[in-house]
């Protein structure tokens, strides 16, 4: 009954009801209004934040270029150009005091294992090549034409059923047997005299010649090795330490135990067993590699190597789905990686193709043995977002991630190939935002760098993060608005019907309420009041949110789309800059983030309200029982 | 019968500079059908003895007795709500609730119906003469004697028998101000009721059938008029 009456008394005031109501209702929408966007714009940064990293690429760029011209009389003047490069940089002299990494620089090299139960899932560019035994039928004479040779025996050849035999100009390349008869090309290829009768080996491979306008053989580089030392240079003991062409004679004891027959069979094993030859890649988090981080790559299934995995060395890799699901290997399998050898700077393209031109022998003429094999559990599996696309480049075929520190012995005497450090070897994570402050201090503090190039990628980091603050700014203002526009509107809310009405708690008094009752006759009005302003200015501040959230998705930078139909649908997204990203192209680059309507705050808002309003009310009341009734009342009289 | 009594009841607050006696050793009885007058210059206490009878406030040293029990501070609003009612010079209704409204409501303290309650709050305001008057009329649309004779109409609904009434007449002009001491005297005279007057004006402290003066915080008994 006294609610009843304390509503009606409110009520008998309608305009100075409805202008608290309306005034109540505005701030509190305000105050949603602002707090939604605080809390969504803060939500967006620590997405923001977790989901931009900033990564370094670095590559040693040449100090020269040395350009050779040779002439050759089937093709005219062949110009090779090669790249020289200074001291071998190492990675470790980029580390100075207060580079701040998250993950220091490091150089991937391509590990190369063997796996004889595994199928690749594609089969690579092939670069025909036979390896034979071959009787000349007529002296080689210096001359420019080619000179006829008969096979007399086929040790090696790799083409494949399935490759096309012809050439451009519709020329068959076969497959070489035992009474064959070609034309060898003698004008570049033919490094010793071949004597008609006598008996050679070499690899050959058929070439068009432009000269005689028909299909030649050429010689091939023969069996070599390309072992390096831990800073590139060539390890020479007397095995043949460079690429060369080769043609051997074939005598009587021409491969007995010794002699160099050996070379030639172990490089036809070498050449017969490349198929089952697969690549592995060392690193201290995928992050680090241009495709993952470049969003090129994704996890298809299992998950990734964990913080824990990369820094204790867990036996865990992970594999492309597509040769998981060539050798149907799930999640949970185990395969053994015995690694060969290691080559740095090496070309993702050709470490597994016919084109490689490293080699499984060592400076002794050996096989690699492994320097390290373990048993790799797979824990994910990861994709290419365009399969054919390659990634950003370092993603080889069927390449087999792991962490670095699994691998517990040293490559050093294993090296097949070693180029300089490049932007797809070599990279570092650094906090976002700190690019600027982190360059400065590297070229303050590392010696060399005119010798590197050192790319910065936050993907867009600092604008994003730009557009992102100011809304949050943006929202603490208008936070800040409301909540001074609440506080302004409670406190002439609280004066004009709790502190002003100290007379009627007087006579309430007086009538002999109770001071429950004188209470709750005045605070139940205004909370009722309160309670409708606050819900109705919730409710349309809730609706405002999502009607201003939904066009400021259409029309900002910070946007909310979805880019992929297999991914949850986003509701996050952000136009990258390009000022130091490798990957945003001419498109916006989008990325997505769960974003969740704080529903939270459409409770604690106004509930905060009306439990501010009920304690300071019921403060003030108390103030006003305190004082002496008759005082109040008699006023007038005295 | 003594129905309300002080006795012995002295008062001393702390004003801002200093503590002040506003009663002293006060001992007064006051009974059903009889119209009593309490006058005093300003200051001197009146209201402050009022308020004592009334149960706001308690007194320093010695008790107020309804019909010889002892006014606690524990029952003080029982007191006021079923003893006594307080009429004020400012009639202090509620000014947002009307006529009917503000008879009815010590009714709602007592715990009665409203379907009860308004015919009997008309009841009271036909009593009081107001019977013309359209009760759904705020307090401000009335005469000051109008609101007065609601302010009456109200402490009759409370059916304390002890009316308290400080300056009634103080801010109505003279004849209406001798219609509600008609009134208040009719109430005395018909229905019994002790009704106290706080007043400056000798005219109705001669009309009253026993007078106090309070002098200094002093009560003294005057001759009846």
């Amino acid at each position: 009954m006294i609610v009843k009456k304390s509503l009606r008394q409110l009520l008998r005031t309608p305009l100075r009801a409805a202008l608290f109501f309306l005034l109540m209702t505005a701030s509190t929408l305000l105050l949603v209004f602002g707090a939604v966007l605080f809390s969504q714009s803060t939500q967006r940064i620590a997405a923001a934040e977790s989901e931009f990293e900033t990564v370094g690429t670095v590559e040693q760029v040449p100090i020269d270029t040395r350009v050779t011209v040779t002439p050759d009389v089937c093709q005219g003047l062949i110009t090779r150009a090669s790249d020289i490069y200074g001291e071998t940089f190492s990675v470790d002299q980029l580390d100075f005091p207060g580079a701040n990494y998250i993950l220091p620089p490091e150089n991937r090299p391509y590990y190369v294992t063997y796996l004889p139960e595994m199928k690749r899932s594609r089969e690579l560019g092939n670069y025909r090549r036979q390896i034979v035994e071959f009787t000349p039928l007529e002296d080689t004479d210096g001359d420019d034409g080619p000179v006829e040779v008969q096979i007399t025996k086929a040790l090696f050849n790799n083409i494949r059923p399935s490759q096309k035999s012809e050439n451009h100009w519709g020329e068959s390349e076969i497959s070489l047997q035992e009474g064959d008869v070609i034309p060898l090309c003698q004008c570049r290829t033919v490094p010793t005299p071949l004597k008609a009768g006598k008996t050679y080996i070499a690899i050959l491979s058929g070439v068009h010649c432009e000269t005689h306008f028909c299909l030649e053989y050429d010689v091939f580089t023969g069996p070599h090795s390309t072992q390096r030392d831990a800073v590139g240079n060539t390890v020479n003991v007397g095995y043949y330490p460079e690429r060369t062409r080769r043609v051997d004679e074939v005598t009587a004891d021409f491969y007995e135990e010794g002699n160099r027959g050996q070379d030639w069979l172990k490089w036809a094993d070498f050449q017969g067993s490349s198929g089952s030859l697969f690549s592995v890649m060392p690193t201290n988090n995928i992050r680090l590699l241009p495709s993952f981080h470049a969003k090129l790559a994704r996890m298809k299934d299992g998950r990734e190597i964990t913080e824990e995995e990369y820094a204790s060395g867990a036996a865990v890799c992970l594999v492309s789905s597509s040769f998981a699901q060539t050798n149907l290997l799930r999640v949970g399998d185990k395969i053994e990686l015995p690694l060969l050898c290691a080559l740095y700077g090496y070309s993702s393209y050709q470490v597994l193709s016919s084109y490689a031109d490293y080699s499984l022998l060592n400076a002794e003429g050996e096989y690699y043995e492994p320097f390290w094999t373990a048993e790799y559990e797979i824990v994910g599996t990861y994709r290419l977002v365009n399969e054919g696309g390659g990634g950003a480049g370092e993603i080889a075929n069927d390449l087999i991630i792991i962490p670095s520190a699994s691998v517990g012995a040293s490559v050093e005497n294993n090296i097949a190939y070693f180029d300089p450090i490049n932007a797809l070897s070599c990279s570092f994570q650094i906090p976002n935002g700190m690019i600027d402050s982190f360059d400065t201090a590297l070229r303050e503090n590392v010696e060399g760098l005119e010798q590197l190039e050192i790319r910065y990628d936050d993907r867009g980091y600092s604008d994003v993060m730009n557009s992102l603050l100011n809304a949050r700014n943006t929202a603490m203002l208008l936070f800040a608005f409301g909540l001074l526009s609440v506080a302004a509107v409670i406190a002439l809310l609280l004066y004009f019907f709790v502190v002003k009405e100290k007379k009627r708690t007087a006579i309430e008094r007086a009538l002999g309420f109770t001071k429950r009752q004188c209470r709750i006759s005045i605070v139940s009005g205004v909370l009722a009041l309160a309670l409708v302003s606050a819900i109705v200015g919730t409710v349309l501040g809730a609706a405002l949110t999502g009607t201003v959230g939904g066009a400021a998705a259409s029309s900002e930078s910070v946007s909310i789309t979805s880019e992929t139909e297999e991914e949850a649908p986003a509701t996050v997204s952000a136009r990258f800059s390009r000022k130091y990203s490798l990957w945003a192209g001419n498109e916006s680059f989008v990325e997505n983030s769960e974003v969740e309507t704080p529903v939270a705050l459409f409770f604690l808002i106004p509930a905060s309200l009306l439990l501010v309003i009920l304690c300071v009310s019921v403060v003030l009341v108390n103030r006003n029982i305190r004082i002496d009734p008759v005082y109040l009342l008699s006023r007038d009289a005295n | 019968m003594s129905q309300i009594s002080a006795q012995n009841v002295s008062f001393v607050y702390q004003s801002k500079y200093q503590q002040v006696q506003a009663l002293t050793d006060v001992t007064c009885d006051f009974e059903e059908g009889k119209f009593y007058a309490i006058v005093g210059q300003s200051g001197s206490g009146k209201t402050t003895l009022l308020s004592m009878l009334a149960g706001l406030g308690a007194p320093t040293q010695g008790e107020v007795l309804v019909d010889g029990v002892p006014v606690t501070a524990a029952d003080s609003e029982k007191h006021r709500r079923d003893n006594v009612s307080v009429i004020y010079q400012s009639f202090n209704l509620f000014p947002a609730l009307n006529l009917l409204e503000n008879v009815m409501y010590p009714m709602f303290l007592h715990g009665v119906p409203e379907k009860e309650a308004k015919p009997r709050a008309k009841e009271l305001l036909d009593a009081v003469g107001l019977s013309e008057v359209d009760v759904r009329k705020l307090p401000s649309m009335l005469s000051g004697g109008q609101q007065q004779r609601v302010a009456i109409a109200r402490a009759l609904a409370s059916e304390a028998r002890v009316l308290l009434a400080d300056e009634p007449t103080g801010n109505l002009d003279s004849e209406n101000g001798q219609l509600i001491i008609d009134l208040l005297h009719r109430l005395v005279r018909e229905k019994q009721y002790c009704v106290i007057v706080v007043t400056h004006d000798l005219n109705i402290a001669a009309g009253a059938d026993i007078v106090y003066r309070m002098r200094d915080g002093r009560l003294t008994r005057e001759a009846s008029a």
